[in-house]
């Protein structure tokens, strides 16, 4: 059976979010929600100061999909190739009219919003649909710098088996056994620690996200 | 996501070890990189091949439509330039389709000119007004020059010249000064053509004098992919000089920040090593450039590294470095696109530059400097012949170099009155917010009694086509034919745009409007004029460029190219190792072009003719005629700017700044504003001030801060950064609109204008309230005296925190303080007081011969002819 991942080689990322662009035209993504973007961010003092990009999307993890359970909601599940889908038909509302609040707020990465005009919960499934067909997820076709690789960890043959043989890779959220996504190239990034840098794109652009805006 | 050490732990050492003794990288099963789509129920989309025109660079991409709508677009995996992949502002394209604020047909003014108030009208009615207008112009007997078109973006490749030209008028004006002119007055005179293509997917080493071209630029997609293969791939080392740490700099290995309009002496200063040290390619310099080894030594002595780094802030010690290090780690290149050119005596610091890659031998070899490798198309005929009237306005006295003319000069010449205008075409233009000094074009635009009357054919009412009389809307770019080619990649190609799907709406593509007009204008063909657009429909025309080509025509000709969108067919694309392969082989692009053996050569190296570069010579010109008998320095040298230095001293007073203007890789100057989902991405534009000098000033982040030129004022907020020369103050163009859309202008669940819609749920979602502030008001003309181009990044500025009454968004500017600056601009040019006082080293040069300069309507080709 496949084992579907996304390597994400930091080096090769240019911050230019055509996958943040192409995600949205691909999954018909409204503006103030996103499934994926890149964040930008900077440290360092004048003249090294360092500018980082970071792209981020759902790790395929399945606290959604845990947290949603608990709360008898069935919206999310997870296919037999690792993908954490999702039915929007099932999606069930808290208490507080907001749907599956619990699940969305169970996310480690923050990678569920709702859509504005429906309020349904909405968030990065390895653009399953393109998958089925035999086609890249949407983000890694259009990556200007080829930082996004994906394919079937259970190959061996395959680039992103390849890649996480040959380099040390991280997750964003270690202690989640996330096994989705990987990046290359993380601790470089973080070696220095990143508290207290200053974010370019990103911070402002992703606050209001998880705050529902009540119809 | 909070981000800190604790949560980025290392997991990853697992994961690999299981798989690290497997076999060789072949044979998986990889998914596909493209062209194909499908929909949510995995049922296949409709695709047409189209190129696209978001930006200038032209690469290809493959329309999804469903039920007659545009749905996605991705990157044509046969066009060589992008190899299947768009960027940002590529990838939102439909929304240019579907934007509400698009004119979907003909408007009339009602109100006062200006005022916003419109009446729709027929296709029929608006055609016969503005042909009528023209006609009756034409047969007035008035001079035709009145008749005046000024387009932004042109790629209609040479169709605009075929509608001035058989009307007769040469009041052609373009905007390339605003642009690159000056890298291409500095190129051509030197090699031939006006642009390079380096070879980076296979370089060992870049130095990017300016050039952000990882977000923008000549040619941003295809080039960040072969960087990032060069980089991340072949480990090539990249140095970045700049201003701003750009996403450019900060992929870089190296960013060294340079006071502006100083990376020329630093480039002199390093060829100047190169040269004294003796790591230069003597035979290189013996066959192909036009002055002995020993001259350029004696030439760049001048230029020490410590010269250069009173200047530049560079230590000298790392510009001997880098300077080693470029000549020895061959192959290298350098990049310039466009920053160094966009100066005044821009074209000495693009040539200053094309130096190191000449010196080193790194022309056209592989992982160098290369020449552009083009592909053409047939001539549609009959072709009308260029008017043999002047317009000062096309070419304006004085710039006798300035062969791509002096477009950001042209509100200025209007409002002093050197030209007349009877009727004015705006087309794809923009220039009250693009241009410098944007306040000055409100004024011309403004007033009737400058230009009379006011055309456009923009389906988007902007800062300038809001002063229009009437509007004749164009279609998007995916609804309109155009034959393409750009030198995006060293395999050259030919490209199709064509319509995606039919216009919506009433618009009509700009082809189609000028062939109606001209039918109307001359109707029974005895003004000449009928027989130029007699082609029956737009789409025939385009047949007309393609069906002839040799090799496409064996094909299919026009119809092959429009399923396959590009010609040629290079083979299938790897997504392994971005190459095409047909026949199991790899296609590779041939180098030296200029060796290639040419009965018709001028230059002869071991023993035979060779095809050499496109100069006089036939070899590279360093030293330069035509720039000497201009009157100009015919060697490539450094002129500090006198704003900025006095006797090799800095002369910014205490709070003083340069102004730079930078673009962010989601948009472009004015056009992508209202694409929502790249405005959401950038909206605003903080003014960047380096931390220890706001400290100084007492700026603190966000603050609101006052930014002062000769010509106004503008009041926005401080982003305190690290990323900047404590020297410099960078304010991006992408923001701040007062015209365009709700999108663009922050109008969340705003009412629409009568010509717009509300159908896009989005409009009750804008979550930003924060459009940004517009720069281009305050900053003044500062006209590279050789190639014309505005020196967009030499504004002296004073920054201080927001006085008394200043609100966000304020901005003040001086027409008559705008003129002021126009007026000394033209103090520099070959004419004025202080092109003596410029060039000292000129004293005792013969007498320049007078230059004669003919208008032109080729916008593309610098031609030595006209000017010798
Ligand atoms: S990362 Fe978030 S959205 Fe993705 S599976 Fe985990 S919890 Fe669900
Ligand atoms: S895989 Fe698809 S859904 Fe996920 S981030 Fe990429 S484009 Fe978006
Ligand atoms: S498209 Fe690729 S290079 Fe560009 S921001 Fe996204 S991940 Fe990075």
């Amino acid at each position: 059976m496949a084992r579907n991942v996304m390597v994400v080689n930091l080096e090769r990322c240019i911050g230019c979010q055509a996958c943040t662009v192409a995600c949205k035209t691909e999954n018909k993504v409204g503006i103030g929600r996103w499934r994926t973007m890149v964040r930008v961010m900077e440290k360092g003092r004048y003249p090294n100061a360092k500018r980082y990009f970071f792209p981020t999307l759902c790790n395929q993890c399945g606290n959604c999909e845990k947290a949603s359970k608990r709360n008898g909601g069935a919206m999310f599940s997870r296919r037999p190739d690792g993908i954490v889908a999702f039915d929007q038909a099932k999606a069930k509302k808290d208490a507080d009219g907001v749907y599956e609040r619990a699940a969305v707020e169970a996310c480690p990465v923050e990678a569920i919003s709702w859509d504005k005009v429906s309020g349904l919960p909405d968030k990065c499934d390895f653009c399953a649909h393109r998958v089925d067909a035999g086609l890249m997820p949407a983000c890694v076709q259009t990556c200007i710098g080829k930082a996004r690789v994906f394919g079937d960890l259970d190959d061996p043959n395959s680039e992103v088996s390849q890649l996480l043989a040959k380099h040390g890779v991280q997750t964003a959220k270690p202690k989640e056994k996330c096994p989705g996504v990987f990046y290359l190239g993380l601790d470089q990034m973080f070696a220095d620690n990143l508290e207290g840098f200053k974010e370019i794109t990103g911070a402002d652009v992703l606050s209001g996200k998880v705050k529902m805006q009540q119809a | 996501m909070k981000f800190n050490r604790r949560n980025f732990l290392k997991i990853g050492a697992a994961a690999g070890a299981a798989l690290a003794a497997t076999g060789k990288p072949v044979s998986a099963m990889e998914l596909s990189p493209g062209g194909k789509s499908v929909n949510k129920q995995g049922v296949e989309r409709k695709k047409v091949p189209y190129t696209c025109m978001t930006c200038n660079i032209e690469d290809g991409g493959i329309a999804y439509v469903e039920n007659d709508r545009i749905v996605k677009l991705e990157g044509n995996p046969k066009h060589p330039g992008n190899r299947g992949r768009l960027c940002a502002k590529g990838n939102a394209g439909l929304l240019h389709v579907y934007d509400p604020e698009r004119v979907l047909y003909p408007l009339k003014r009602v109100g006062k000119r200006g005022e916003g108030k419109w009446k729709r009208i027929s296709w029929e009615e608006g055609l016969n007004e503005v042909a009528g207008k023209i006609r009756a112009h034409l047969k007035s007997g008035k001079p035709r020059k009145e008749i005046a078109f000024k387009w932004g973006r042109n790629r209609t490749h040479g169709f605009i010249d075929r509608w001035m030209n058989a009307l007769g008028s040469p009041t052609t004006m373009n905007h390339t000064s605003v642009c690159e002119s000056s890298k291409k007055m500095g190129m051509q005179p030197t090699w031939g053509p006006d642009i390079e293509t380096p070879d980076f997917a296979n370089t060992k080493y870049i130095i990017n004098f300016g050039s952000n071209i990882l977000e923008a630029a000549y040619f941003h997609n295809p080039y960040a992919q072969r960087i990032m293969d060069g980089v991340a791939g072949n480990k090539a080392k990249m140095v970045t000089f700049d201003v701003r740490l750009s996403n450019t700099a900060a992929k870089s290995d190296e960013w060294h920040p340079v006071f502006p309009g100083t990376d020329g002496v630093v480039a002199l200063a390093m060829a100047n090593v190169i040269m004294s040290e003796g790591l230069y390619d003597a035979q290189f310099i013996n066959d192909w450039v036009n002055v002995s080894a020993d001259e350029l030594k004696a030439h760049l002595a001048q230029y020490t590294p410590e010269m250069a780094e009173n200047y530049s802030g560079v230590k000298a010690e790392d510009i001997v470095r880098i300077a080693r290090e470029f000549a020895t780690a061959k192959p290298a290149t350098t990049y310039t696109y466009r920053g160094p050119c966009k100066h005044l005596y821009g074209s000495y610091n693009e040539r200053s530059a094309m130096l190191l890659p000449i010196i080193t031998g790194n022309i056209e070899r592989k992982g160098g400097y290369c020449l552009p490798r083009g592909m053409g198309w047939n001539g549609v005929s009959p072709s009308p012949e260029h008017p043999h009237e002047h317009s000062k306005l096309h070419q304006p006295d004085n710039y006798p170099l300035a062969g791509h003319h002096v477009s950001h000069h042209i509100a200025f010449q209007l409002l002093k009155g050197e030209e007349k205008v009877a009727i004015w075409m705006d087309y794809y233009d923009n220039p009250a917010y693009t241009f410098p000094s944007s306040h000055v074009w409100e004024k011309v635009y403004q007033d009737e009694k400058i230009i009379p009357y006011f055309v456009t054919f923009s389906p988007i009412i902007s800062e300038t086509s809001q002063y229009a009389d009437i509007i004749l809307p164009d279609v998007s770019y995916l609804e309109r034919n155009d034959p393409e080619n750009m030198p995006s990649d060293l395999l050259p190609w030919i490209s199709l745009r064509q319509p995606v799907i039919k216009p919506l709406g009433e618009s009509m593509e700009f082809r189609e409007t000028i062939r109606q007009l001209a039918l109307k204008i001359d109707p029974d063909g005895s003004l000449n004029i009928k027989k130029y657009f007699d082609y029956g429909s737009s789409e025939n025309y385009m047949k007309m460029h393609f069906d002839g080509v040799a090799g496409l025509k064996e094909l299919g000709g026009y119809e092959w190219l429009k399923k396959n969108g590009v010609y040629p067919d290079y083979g299938d694309l790897s997504p392994a190792d971005y190459k095409y392969y047909k026949g199991g082989k790899a296609v590779e692009p041939e180098y030296g072009l200029h060796m290639k053996e040419d009965a018709n050569g001028k230059v002869t190296v071991g023993g035979k003719k060779r095809a050499g570069f496109g100069t006089p010579s036939g070899k590279i010109e360093v030293k330069t005629d035509f720039y000497g008998k201009a009157g100009f320095n015919p060697m490539p040298v450094f002129k500090a700017h006198p704003w900025h230095w006095s006797g090799g001293k800095k002369i910014l007073k205490y709070g003083q700044m340069v102004l730079t203007t930078f673009k962010w890789n989601v948009h472009t100057q004015a056009r992508t504003a209202n694409v929502k989902l790249l405005t959401e991405i950038v909206h605003k534009n903080p003014a960047w001030i380096n931390s220890k000098t706001a400290a100084k000033l007492g700026i603190k982040d966000n603050d609101l801060v006052r930014i002062t030129s000769g010509v106004g004022h503008m009041v926005t907020r401080a982003n305190v950064t690290e990323s900047i020369h404590p020297d410099v103050v960078a304010v991006s163009t992408a923001c701040g609109h007062t015209a365009g859309g709700r999108f663009a202008q922050a109008m969340n669940n705003a009412k629409a204008d009568a010509w717009a819609r509300d159908d896009d749920p989005d409009l009750k979602n804008i979550w930003w309230n924060d459009k940004g502030v517009h720069p281009n008001a305050i900053i003044p003309v500062c006209t590279d005296p050789i190639g014309g181009s505005q020196g967009w990044f030499d504004a002296v500025v004073t920054v201080e925190k927001a006085k008394s009454g200043d609100k966000y968004g304020d901005v003040v500017a001086s027409v008559e303080k705008a003129v002021a600056f126009y007026e000394e601009t033209l103090t520099y040019n070959v004419a004025g007081k202080n092109h003596k006082k410029m060039h000292p080293e000129l004293a005792n040069a013969p007498q320049a011969e007078p230059v004669k300069v003919v208008s032109r309507g080729d916008y593309r080709e610098f031609d030595p002819v006209q000017l010798a």
